[in-house]
């Protein structure tokens, strides 16, 4: 019984690698060459700021002249496409070149959260960390990315403080849990309402550093963060507010390291490999690393010397 | 790589993990319509009398504010009563009043609380405070246990209770929760509470846990806590038992508390039993879980 749910759980996942596998060996390993003008589009955080067009014959191929950025939010990237679609050019199905850029950017979060999820089963079912929800550190990890800045991390800690105490301030009211929920929504929005007119006062220009966070999700882990204080006391609650921060982190490093996503935007079957990784943890029944440290106690005592071997009488 | 040794370390123990107790025990064994039963206490009453399990007897309900009066004529003739929430998790949001002084009640911790205040608590537990996941709840009123003489000089301002972990309808393990001082009267090992384990055969103590360490004497009696008889044990281990085969969860934790009078008596039923208890037992869990699944293939 176990024995083969566990052998189907294997062999779906085999199934999904090598359907991946063979998606991506299938594909033209060299895209052919583009013989007509290129264009060149440059972008400010993402928005086109100048067009630039190469005339045919140059020697290099411009895709290597101008790197794709590693966030579509980048301070400075380029936009490099084929001026006119030449006869013998295959634009294949699964590829985000020839869609528009709010699509892309749409594509290329959509790709990046299964892989942010993945990364955090990792930490929770194999290291142990305890975070608030599944998806509160993949999708605080992609915010993250959009922000790309310290500051980001750091305006999120400062929303999940100040609600933390709004929550406790709203404990006295005594209010039902739909519309105290709302109400703390309510208040999460004109924090940030109040930051974003403040960091853009009149007079100075600074860059962005707020992206559409997750606010539903923020909402939720302030509930959880108080809940958490109020049943298990303030270190349980503030270990699980670092986990999740960390867990964040790494979900933010991962999507803005350059291979990863411009390997999952230009190879989007790399899904099934995600997917079979997934389904390879749903099985893991092994120890997590910090359950290492919970049973130390245990593990430093001898073994009892009473043989416990025997049930209840009857 | 330091942690793969200390995973065969943990392995060798036999000890119980928790992803393998999600995936081998509980999905496997616990199905998820009896979870609701286990999760609000005066379902799971309800269920103790239709089959004879003995329980604390329930005064009486309160579901509305408006009901929150009652509360009042009750108290005039108790002295001492335990009102808790039908769906709190943890020991959390039990009120134990232990005695009177005057128009005032002495809470286990020893401090005093008086009518206001004992009203106040239970609209808390109505609002939703203690329930699991925060839903609006119902107050339960009960009976408090009397201590039995056997724990006199262990259990300091509260009654314990013997935490038994049934895998298949068969015993795989037990212990015996002791209440301390810094515990204020509840026995949860996380709320500062010891543990003592029980050998099963024999319902004997043979050792104790409290906070991280072993200890052989209660820290603020400084009663030996080894080698004491688990009164009437053996009726404990048939109301487990009949507990698990009621409710039917294959892995489950079963809460008793001993009257003096009344004898085992079921608290409460768990269908997603923690892992301390091996701790406590110095032993795993997941040779017992072995021995079973075997012997209850060789029955078939």
């Amino acid at each position: 019984m176990r024995n083969s749910r566990t052998i189907l759980v294997v062999a779906t996942a085999a199934a999904l690698i090598a359907i991946s596998l063979g998606l991506t060996l299938a594909r033209d390993p060299v895209a052919p060459a583009h013989s007509g003008s290129w264009k060149v589009t440059l972008l400010r955080h993402g928005e086109p700021v100048g067009v630039i067009t190469i005339e045919q014959g140059t020697a290099a191929d411009p895709r290597d002249l101008f790197p794709r950025a590693a966030s579509n939010n980048a301070a400075h990237s380029f936009l490099v496409e084929p001026l006119e679609a030449s006869e013998g050019m295959s634009v294949p199905f699964f590829s985000i070149d020839h869609l528009p850029l709010a699509d892309r950017k749409i594509v290329e979060f959509l790709l990046l959260l299964p892989a942010a999820t993945l990364l955090v089963c990792l930490f929770r079912n194999v290291v142990g960390l305890n975070s608030f929800g599944t998806f509160a550190p993949a999708l605080l990890g992609l915010a993250f990315r959009d922000v790309q800045s310290v500051i980001g991390v750091l305006v999120v800690l400062c929303i999940l403080l100040a609600g933390w105490l709004l929550r406790r301030a709203l404990n006295r009211f005594h209010l039902l849990q739909v519309p105290r929920t709302s109400l703390m929504l309510s208040l999460i929005v004109l924090m940030l309402v109040l930051f974003i007119f403040s960091w853009h006062a009149p007079g100075g220009h600074r860059a962005s550093v707020i992206s559409l966070f997750p606010l539903v999700i923020l909402t939720g882990m302030i509930e959880r963060f108080w809940s958490m204080e109020e049943e298990d006391g303030a270190a349980a609650s503030f270990r699980a507010l670092i986990s999740t921060l960390f867990i964040s982190c790494l979900v933010w490093l991962l999507c803005t390291t350059p291979p990863v996503p411009g390997w999952l935007t230009t190879h989007p079957e790399s899904l099934g490999m995600v997917m079979a990784g997934q389904l390879l943890l749903g099985r893991y029944t092994g120890f997590r690393i910090m359950e290492l440290r919970r049973f130390r106690t245990m593990l430093a005592a001898p073994r009892h010397p009473i043989a416990l071997t025997a049930r209840g009488p009857g | 790589m330091r942690w793969l040794a200390g995973f065969d370390l943990l392995f060798r123990r036999g000890i119980l993990g928790i992803n393998r107790r999600n995936a081998r025990c509980i999905l496997e064994h616990n199905p998820r319509a009896v979870f609701p039963v286990v999760d609000d206490k005066l379902l799971m009453t309800q269920l103790c009398e239709r089959v004879g399990i003995p329980t604390p007897a329930i005064l009486g309900v309160i579901g509305r504010n408006a009901e929150l009066h009652w509360l009042e004529r009750a108290l005039r003739f108790r002295d001492s009563l335990v009102i808790k929430p039908a769906r709190g998790s943890g020991g959390r949001g039990i009120l134990i009043l232990a005695g009177r002084d005057g128009d005032s009640y002495l809470k286990a911790n020893g401090r005093l609380i008086d009518c206001d205040g004992i009203r106040q608590h239970s609209a808390d537990i109505l609002s939703g405070m203690y329930s699991i996941g925060g839903q609006p709840d119902r107050v339960i009123v009960q009976e408090r246990v009397e201590l039995h003489p056997a724990f006199n000089g262990i259990s300091p301002r509260g009654i314990p209770d013997v935490r038994l972990v049934l895998y298949r309808f068969e015993l795989a393990m037990a212990m015996l929760r002791l209440p301390t001082l810094e515990s204020n009267g509840r026995a949860n090992l996380h709320q500062g509470g010891i543990g003592v384990g029980i050998d099963l055969c024999s319902g004997r103590t043979h050792c104790a846990l409290y906070r991280d360490g072993y200890v052989e004497r209660h820290p603020d009696t400084g009663e030996t806590l080894v080698n004491r008889m688990v009164p009437r044990w053996g009726e404990i281990i048939e109301l487990a038992r009949k507990a698990a085969r009621a409710v039917g969860l294959g892995f489950v934790g079963i809460d008793v508390v001993i009257d003096e009078e009344n004898g085992p008596m079921l608290l409460e039923a768990n269908a997603r039993p923690g892992l301390a208890i091996q701790i406590v037992n110095n032993q795993g869990l997941l040779e017992k879980i072995e021995e079973i699944d075997q012997d209850q293939a060789a029955r078939r």
